[in-house]
């Protein structure tokens, strides 16, 4: 797959237009309004800095445009802009420097602006301006001679409007006709202070007159950074986006569920063979199930924060947690991620990708799965529900909640440790400090927050969704093969399962690792539940239904309390003893089992290493963890 | 308050140079320069954002926690923690 990567801009024909500019500066409408939405995106070969390619045609001609990650400057201050640079000038190897630039510069930033279109034509590469925002400085006073402005910087400027779609046709013929643009004929000075005069020079030809602030983003920042009324309006913000997730999100994932369990239900009807019935109906379109499940999360999460960015709260709402974020490493970027998480870590590494900095992107993928998501919920809830008696309680609290509470704090607290230590240890600062540009609050475009959402859904189901198939029915052919007809023939249906479920390869991986997990307290059937957990979380609870036959498979504790052990020194006594209970639920904190996670993070950090070590290293942490907790659990009681 | 640079620098400043992180709320200034101790990325960044000699700068108000400082530089609006801003030279009062 990673040459699929290497290779993705090439797989376009045509000449190759880069597109530049500075965050915030409209470059992604710009890039979207000319493409459309068949856009490939892709990471740079072997790491984790994104681009994104689509085509620009009229029939007769075709240019590639590719967008490149936002910078304020040239000079590159993290490995990430390092090869960003690497790209422009044709360093990186098998991917070739693009035949012409355009710079895309915001009209109410322009002074600022024409420092990086100084140190891009300085590159002597063939380039045009698309001067965005427009509307916005003329709103606020400001004004500019575009003709003028094209003279004094010597190549082509086109004013567009990328939201609103305003000069795009014009860009787009300019674009096809790129042969005609130009390097300037003198090109601008390299130094500081070089550039500081030409900037000046360059503005005075222009007739430059600044926007004035704008008072309506003075006045709702006033609020919004207010110490009390803006922390009160950002809990207000994100208990509004979690509403949505659980209340709308949650219901429409029971729909997909239930429409697919009945689909293959119906499926399984229609074919005689038992076994390749099962296959239809739990591996095939279980697995399709199961990948659509995340949809509506996926969808939810990216429509809110493309509304929320689009909006300019995004970058508030980084500022506010700055602070809260710095403890873990991290700046405040990272702070919607792993509040996401907390639904669900499929979307909350995905949404990673607006953060600039690589390092600080795999720091936070990396801790996101220990957030408690919601997936763990059922496990937890069986689990406490065995461990702690139902009326129990602490003072004024009842002893469950408790429990739970401090499940969900041991996972964050946990996520924002690990999070630290990564990047105190492999992922070492290689960038710049924390710096974030405020831009003005703006009205979000429906075209604009669509284009935002489609990219990732797209992503999720063709590149994510085909490993989570694959594993769901390798996890399948595990607990239902070898295959054991003959014998089951004269059972009961529930009866049935336990049998091929006892005796498939699944459990006889459950009896081989059973001595690594004995420490633990975990017998072969522990394991055999662990091992379902790997298609989700919350399949611990019904693989454990199924493996001791209970009556109801979705809750099945009264069985498991009468579930002893069937061989070695322990023979006969009860299975889940208090200290087993909580060494289970302290492994369920740390351990990364879900296999659509790892997908998820092969996809986003563009390499199986990220989410080997994660594997292996946050199973060595849980069964540690899990021990300890165990032994001291065992010492108390 | 004019966000344009000021084109007259090195006007005679009030006060000696101050560091950035020195400035309180609402307070403006013009910026003097950069630190020259800072690596050569670092003092690149900063002009890039906008902090070059004769901009300027305006301390806007801090987050709730204290950190980070949002200033109003030039044209724009851009928060930085005491690490960064630390690097900034301005002349206060302007």
């Amino acid at each position: 797959m990673s040459t699929h990567q290497g290779a993705h801009a090439r797989s376009f024909e045509g000449a190759h237009i880069a597109l530049l500019g500075a965050p915030n500066a409209g470059k992604s409408s710009v890039f979207n309004r000319l493409t459309g939405l068949r856009v490939k995106t892709g990471n740079y070969p072997g790491v984790t800095v994104t681009r994104a390619s689509g085509q620009v045609s009229d029939g007769a001609t075709t240019v590639v445009v590719t967008d490149l990650p936002g910078t304020y400057g040239l000079e590159p201050a993290s490995p990430d802009e390092q090869i960003v640079v690497d790209h422009l000038l044709g360093r990186l190897p098998g991917t070739a420097a693009p035949d012409a630039l355009l710079l895309v510069v915001d009209a109410t930033a322009l002074r600022r602006s024409l420092g990086l279109v100084a140190q891009a034509l300085a590159t002597g590469r063939t380039s045009a301006v698309a001067l965005t925002m427009t509307d916005e400085l003329a709103a606020r006073g400001g004004s500019v001679d575009v003709a003028a402005l094209s003279g004094a910087i010597g190549v082509p400027v086109h004013p567009v409007v990328g939201h609103r779609g305003r000069g795009i046709p014009a860009l787009r013929e300019s674009l096809l006709s790129w042969d005609d643009w130009s390097a300037p004929i003198v090109a601008p000075p390299a130094d500081r202070a070089g550039i500081t005069a030409w900037t000046t020079s360059v503005l005075d030809r222009a007739a430059y007159r600044p926007a004035r602030p704008s008072t309506a983003t003075r006045g709702i920042d006033h609020v919004i950074l207010h110490p009390v009324w803006g922390l009160i309006a950002f809990a207000a913000v994100m208990t509004g986006f979690f509403q949505l997730i659980f209340s709308v999100a949650a219901p429409a994932q029971g729909w997909i569920e239930s429409l697919f369990a009945w689909l293959g239900g119906v499926s399984a009807q229609g074919i005689s063979h038992p076994v390749l019935s099962d296959l239809v109906q739990t591996a095939l379109i279980g697995g399709v199930g199961g990948v659509l499940v995340f949809l509506p999360q996926i969808f939810l999460l990216f429509a809110m924060m493309a509304l929320l960015e689009g909006v300019g709260y995004l970058s508030r709402a980084a500022v506010l947690m700055d602070r809260v974020m710095a403890v873990s490493g991290l700046d405040g970027r990272a702070f919607v991620s792993m509040l996401s998480s907390v639904a669900c870590a499929i979307p909350g590494i995905m949404s990673t990708r607006t953060m600039p900095s690589s390092r600080d992107r795999l720091a936070t993928m990396l801790a996101a799965p220990l957030m408690p998501c919601s997936a763990r919920l059922p496990v937890y809830l069986l689990l406490v529900g065995m461990l702690v008696p139902a009326g129990a309680s602490w003072g004024p609290f009842g002893a469950q909640g408790l429990a739970m509470l401090c499940l969900y704090l041991l996972g964050g607290v946990s996520a924002m440790v690990v999070a630290s230590l990564l990047r105190s240890t492999v992922l070492r600062t290689g960038g710049l400090p924390f710096y974030l540009e405020l831009p003005s609050y703006r009205v979000p475009t429906l075209r604009g927050v669509v284009e935002q959402v489609w990219s990732p859904v797209k992503m999720f189901l063709r590149k994510v969704g085909t490993i989570i198939v694959i594993s769901t029915i390798a996890l399948w052919a595990l607990m239902s093969f070898p295959a054991h007809d003959a014998e089951v023939a004269e059972m009961a249906p529930g009866a049935a399962d336990a049998y091929v479920l006892d005796h498939s390869y699944a459990a006889s991986v459950g009896h081989a690792v059973e001595p690594i997990f004995r420490p633990l307290g975990f017998d072969w059937r522990i394991d055999v539940g662990l091992i379902g957990a790997l298609a989700a979380r919350e399949v611990f609870v019904s693989t454990l239904g199924q493996v001791v036959a209970a009556q109801d498979p979705g809750s099945p504790s009264a069985e498991l309390a009468h579930v002893t052990w069937t061989g070695g020194a322990r023979a006969g006594q009860p299975v889940f003893t208090a200290p087993t209970i909580v060494a289970l639920l302290v492994f369920f904190v740390y351990a990364l089992q879900c296999m659509s996670t790892i997908a998820v993070l092969r996809r986003e950090s563009n390499s199986w290493r990220w989410p080997a070590l994660a594997f292996v290293g946050f199973g060595s942490v849980a069964w540690v963890m899990a021990w300890l907790a165990r032994t001291i659990a065992m010492a108390v009681t | 308050m004019p966000t344009a640079t000021a084109e007259a620098p090195q006007v005679a400043s009030p006060q000696p140079a101050a560091r950035l992180p020195a400035m309180r709320r609402g307070e403006c200034g013009i910026v003097v320069g950069v630190d020259g101790g800072l690596s050569m990325a670092v003092r690149s960044r900063l002009a890039d954002l906008g902090f070059v000699p004769g901009t300027a700068v305006q301390c806007l108000r801090r987050a709730p926690l204290g950190s980070p400082v949002v200033y109003s530089i030039g044209e724009s609006e851009v928060c930085l923690r005491a690490d960064l801003a630390g690097g900034v030279l301005v002349s206060r009062g302007a």
